[in-house]
């Protein structure tokens, strides 16, 4: 089990390489100077000409890559070119607010779509599945910034609820606030993992075991949950950890609609005033958080699936 | 039959489609006493299996009992509530299934399977069911029960799975056990040894046993009496002797012939031609007669009222075969 995990965890080395030579690139195709970015449109070409060689951005771009990859290596992140500030500590900060959003929305996308795909495979092709089934199919539909305005305008400002944005300074106060947020961008991606849910629990329900389950005398309720769900929710699982990709994307519109202060919203400010060095270094985050979630969600499946174990690790 | 364990009487179970409903199984009655084996055969698709589901309501959706009675020692299952009924799955009737590795919960341990009927029923003791576990686990012949009882179904054989399957059906020690093909998925070496297993633990443990299949040669090893089924009826019941002697019925003759047996050049097999009917299309009459080489006209309009075998069981049949055939 330790040697897989090693494994996989070094097998996520080239992939961060190609993440960071990736962003490198596109980074430096938006159009637009850094240096002019930083000291605004009244610059004089002598002080711009400074700042660009204080950057290095008068190197070759093999160069800048190297130099940027050698002090990668030695934990070396960089300083941001706006705040000015070394940017692991800028990005420090910012990534709580971004894994409790995406813990968050994990949570109530399970919450959500658990229950209505037990519901809905339960009730196939009667009333509550087709409604269930309707309401995911809109919800998958609906893009997160607009989701997340009419959540605002009917929760913050009609019924004034839930704050319109912001972070919080206590865990409660984060909590509630990241609320909105969360469910924003759960109500893109419950959807897909309720259907997924839907699917497998029917499989699973007109399976064998589910007739030797009743004929030993178990309640409707130990038949559904102890033995459908338990193999229903696997292939759920992996949907879930495909789409956490989505969701971290998500997550950079979330955070700026509803103000918080996490990498998304650092992102599209770096973005903004052309913080190369906070832009790669966000991304490089986000990638690492991706490829780490899907190593946690094969690790969950191999921890409810013998035979995924089995398959992986004899 | 009074003092009988199981008693069907006047058995109905139709699949309801689109506001209509296809008859599967039509007026079947037996009675199982108490410690009998008791086979049904026929080919797939004659109501065999549907009707043993029946008996603890376990059909498929849509499938529905609309006539008859289930009486299990007295309690009346045909129209039981769930609530009823769980006491007496697992507790009074065991059941194994047709394919073991379908019939076990694949991320579920084979201990904790056979433990969670014991504790469901309250059977579990201090030690919630462990050493029965192990001690059912060894009465169906699984060998170092400690250990098969920690592994996960895939890592068994076939034969273990199915032994582990009765296992489950018997923790509890029910007085019937009800197995659906329990041989077919097998390899043929196996099927023998589960047979031999199904035979002795019921005369070891007194309960009765209902074994469904296809194939009168498994029947005959294990069955005291047996029903034969053609499109959803009992078309003859008798005790095993007789069946295989003297039977009465063409359908249960032309069986006995396309059952292989000796050389080939002595005993030439007899395939029966053509198809059972479709549910939904049955013929008024008897549903054998478009296959049957002793038909009449009778037979096409008005299905055959129950002749009594003198020595127990019965045939429904204007033209019966005449003693000492084959």
């Amino acid at each position: 089990m330790l040697s897989y995990i090693l494994r996989r965890l070094l097998l996520m080395i080239p992939v961060a390489l190609g993440i960071t030579l990736a962003v490198f690139l596109l980074v430096r195709l938006i159009p637009g100077d850094p240096a002019r970015a930083i000291l605004g449109i009244h610059a004089t070409p002598d002080l711009l000409a400074a700042v660009r060689a204080r950057l290095g951005l008068n190197d070759s771009i093999v160069v800048q890559y190297l130099i940027y990859l050698r002090n990668l290596v030695q934990g070396d992140f960089g300083q941001s070119y706006y705040y000015g500030e070394p940017i692991a500590r800028l990005v420090g900060e910012r990534a709580v607010p971004t894994l409790l959003l995406l813990a968050y929305s994990t949570v109530l996308t399970l919450v959500l779509a658990v229950p209505a795909g037990i519901l809905a495979a339960t009730r196939r092709d009667r009333a509550a599945d087709h409604v269930v089934r309707i309401v995911s199919t809109v919800g998958v539909g609906l893009p997160p910034y607009w989701t997340g305005f009419i959540l605002i305008l009917l929760l913050s400002v009609t019924f004034k609820i839930f704050p319109i944005g912001g972070y919080g300074n206590t865990w409660g106060q984060r909590m509630f606030n990241l609320f909105l947020p969360a469910l924003t961008i759960s109500l893109n991606v419950a959807p897909l993992v309720m259907r997924a849910l839907r699917s497998s629990m029917t499989e699973a329900l007109g399976a064998g075991f589910i007739d030797t389950a009743r004929a030993k005398g178990l309640s409707g309720w130990a038949v559904l949950l102890r033995h459908a769900l338990r193999v229903a929710i696997l292939p759920a699982i992996g949907v879930l950890g495909l789409n956490i990709g989505f969701l971290v994307g998500s997550t950079v519109i979330v955070e700026n609609v509803f103000s918080v202060p996490g990498l998304g919203q650092l992102m599209i400010s770096s973005i903004n005033t052309r913080d190369y060095p906070t832009i790669q270094m966000v991304t490089l985050i986000f990638g690492v958080i991706v490829v780490l979630i899907y190593l946690a969600t094969d690790l969950l499946q191999m921890l409810l699936d013998p035979r995924v174990r089995k398959a992986q690790i004899g | 039959m009074s003092g009988a364990l199981l008693q069907v009487q006047g058995l109905g179970i139709g699949l309801t489609r689109r506001g209509a409903t296809v008859p599967l199984v039509e007026d079947v009655s037996f009675a199982v006493r108490q410690g009998e084996a008791y086979g049904i055969v026929g080919e797939s698709g004659c109501g065999k299996s549907t009707t043993i589901r029946a008996v603890i309501r376990l059909l498929a959706a849509r499938v529905r009992i609309t006539a008859g009675t289930v009486a299990f020692e007295g309690n009346q299952l045909a129209q039981a509530s769930e609530a009823t009924l769980r006491p007496i799955r697992g507790a009074g009737i065991g059941m194994v299934f047709q394919d073991p590795l379908t019939a076990l919960n694949p991320v579920i341990t084979v201990g904790q399977q056979v433990a969670e009927g014991l504790r469901t029923h309250g059977k579990g003791g201090r030690d919630g069911g462990r050493e029965r576990t192990q001690e059912v686990m060894r009465l169906v012949g699984l060998p170092d029960p400690q250990r098969i009882a920690a592994a996960y179904p895939h890592e068994l054989s076939g034969g273990q799975r199915q032994r582990t399957a009765i296992a489950i059906a018997l923790a509890c020690s029910p007085r019937l056990l009800l197995a659906d093909e329990p041989t077919t998925a097998l390899d043929v070496t196996i099927q023998a040894q589960i047979l031999r297993l199904l035979s002795d633990l019921r005369k070891r443990l007194g309960m009765a046993l209902i074994l469904v299949t296809h194939d009168l040669g498994v029947v005959a090893q294990t069955c005291d009496r047996v029903a034969v089924m053609y499109a959803g009826r009992i078309v003859e019941e008798a005790p095993i002797a007789r069946i295989f002697k003297a039977p009465a019925h063409p359908y249960t003759v032309a069986l006995l012939d396309s059952i292989p047996r000796g050389s080939r050049a002595a005993h030439p097999l007899h395939p029966i031609a053509g198809m059972p009917p479709d549910p939904a299309q049955k013929p008024p009459g008897c549903p054998f007669a478009p296959r049957c080489p002793r038909r009449s006209t009778v037979c096409e309009t008005t299905f055959p009222s129950w002749t009594r075998h003198s020595g127990g069981g019965g045939f429904a049949c204007y033209h019966p075969m005449e003693a000492g055939h084959g």
